[in-house]
């Protein structure tokens, strides 16, 4: 797996372009499945805005069309975690990759939200898959 | 003897290393299969004459098999062979963008499904020599290939997506990649998967050919290979449901004097996931130049006594040629068959 940089991932967004989307990439036949949700932080506390289930089903990609409006989302955390095994014979390795859109172009993100995966386990009898967690937040440009 | 046995290791050894990660891959194999009862008899065995079925099955290909065989007639000494299959497609780099492109793609499926096949015995007429066999086999359809069941990969992503949370994550300065907090119990999933494929009809084709010869004086080198011999076939399964498969089997080879001859049958299979019965009945029509014996009967049980592991034994009618006449004869063939990426 590579090297991660410390460095926080942000994702700027039109305020007054269309619905965000999400997406969920998993190449090499992997099966990704995903929980996100997305976090209003405030000093004091944080507020949970919306959560919702993904997965990358046989085609690979699935996506979710964010509710929120973009213009609401500034400052907004956008988090995950994402579990990934394999189910295809002989194969151990893969990207998974989390985009966001709107208008269905990819948002521009300071890191990219991508993992190349090593020693996937399989999908089989009792098995732990890879854990990804991570977050990244919104600004309104 | 020894020499072959070095020159057997060195080739097995360059597969096994085309199999082996990239520098800094991960050297964890990964090969890895689902269904342990459908695994297919190795191409290289069926040319040398050692395989434990008449008619063989044309089942999805398992990324890597190794078989030991013993070979008992009455009269004879017990002959002893070695097989090994290996699907070579993801062992060697081949990829698949998902899931969808290998049920859409024939070409990704038939790579995906083909296997290459090793196969050593001792010679029965000279123990100084070897009997070697090579074989490369191609499944062209299997409807109970488990990666065909979309309620299969839907299962499967809704327990991922259950077991994980997004909880806490908000707060992380970094990403995190590790093993899951939790085991997951995918079980269950292939249980259903199972039913259903025991429960579907459908059916299986593979094409296969292989070459047999016999090294004499056991030295590997090209003036010592002779009798070589080409064998092709077709193998077709029709599962009826309920575990219960029609076998049939059709096919070319050459024979001692460079002549055809061709061999067809139909096998009846019950299976369950702890053993396998199969009934089989074939049609030769050169049994090793013997005159008569055209006509033979076998049956073959396999039994799985640990993971990946199974016991295969078979008893057929084999025609023996003693002085000027043929009689057929019962000979018992068994195997330890080891599918080094069985379903855990």
């Amino acid at each position: 797996m590579p090297a991660s940089s410390p460095q926080r991932r942000f994702c700027i967004v039109n305020p007054g372009g269309g619905p965000i989307t999400v997406r969920l990439l998993a190449n090499n036949a992997l099966r990704a499945g995903a929980d996100f949700r997305i976090v209003r932080m405030k000093t004091e506390r944080k507020e949970v805005r919306e959560t919702w289930k993904l997965a990358a089903g046989d085609t690979g990609a699935g996506e979710h069309e964010v509710s929120l409006r973009p213009r609401s989302l500034d400052g907004h955390v956008m988090a995950w975690q994402v579990l990934v095994c394999s189910v295809v014979p002989a194969i151990d390795r893969g990207t998974v990759e989390i985009q966001v859109l709107q208008d269905g172009v990819t948002c521009p993100v300071t890191k990219p939200a991508q993992w190349g995966l090593e020693r996937v386990p399989r999908c089989a009898g009792r098995a732990r898959p890879i854990s990804i967690r991570g977050n990244l937040t919104f600004l309104t440009a | 003897m020894r020499f072959v046995r070095s020159r057997l290791a060195l080739v097995l050894g360059a597969l096994l290393r085309g199999a082996a990660p990239l520098p800094g891959q991960d050297a964890d194999p990964a090969h890895k299969f689902v269904l342990d009862y459908d695994v297919p008899e190795s191409p290289a065995l069926v040319a040398i004459g050692s395989a434990t079925s008449n008619i063989t099955r044309g089942s999805a290909a398992k990324p890597f098999v190794a078989q030991l065989v013993n070979q008992f007639q009455a009269g004879e000494k017990v002959a002893n062979g070695l097989a090994l299959d290996l699907a070579p497609y993801f062992l060697y780099g081949g990829r698949l963008a998902s899931i969808q492109e290998y049920r859409r793609s024939p070409l990704k499926r038939i790579l995906a499904n083909s296997t290459l096949s090793l196969a050593t015995a001792q010679d029965a007429g000279d123990s100084t020599s070897l009997v070697f066999g090579v074989g490369l086999r191609v499944v062209l359809f299997d409807a109970h290939d488990l990666l065909q069941d979309p309620a299969l990969g839907r299962d499967i992503d809704q327990l991922l997506a259950a077991a994980a949370s997004a909880a806490g994550a908000e707060l992380l300065e970094d990403d995190v990649i590790e093993p899951a907090g939790k085991e997951l119990d995918f079980g269950p999933a292939y249980q259903r998967a199972r039913a259903r494929v025991r429960n579907r009809r459908g059916g299986a084709l593979s094409l296969a050919w292989a070459m047999s010869g016999i090294l004499k004086g056991s030295i590997a080198s090209s003036d010592s290979v002779q009798n070589t011999r080409h064998t092709a076939w077709l193998a077709y399964r029709y599962s009826l449901g309920g575990g219960t498969d029609v076998l049939a089997q059709l096919q070319w080879r050459q024979t001692e004097t460079a002549d055809n001859a061709f061999k067809g049958g139909a096998a009846l299979r019950a299976n369950t996931d702890r053993y396998s019965v199969a009934a089989e009945l074939f049609y030769d029509s050169d049994p090793d130049q013997a005159t008569s014996g055209r006509l033979g009967a076998g049956v073959t049980t396999e039994l799985r006594v640990a993971r990946g592991v199974a016991l295969v034994g078979q008893l057929a009618t084999e025609p023996v040629i003693i002085g000027n006449r043929t009689a057929s004869r019962v000979r018992l063939r068994t195997s330890v068959r080891w599918n080094a990426t069985a379903e855990p």
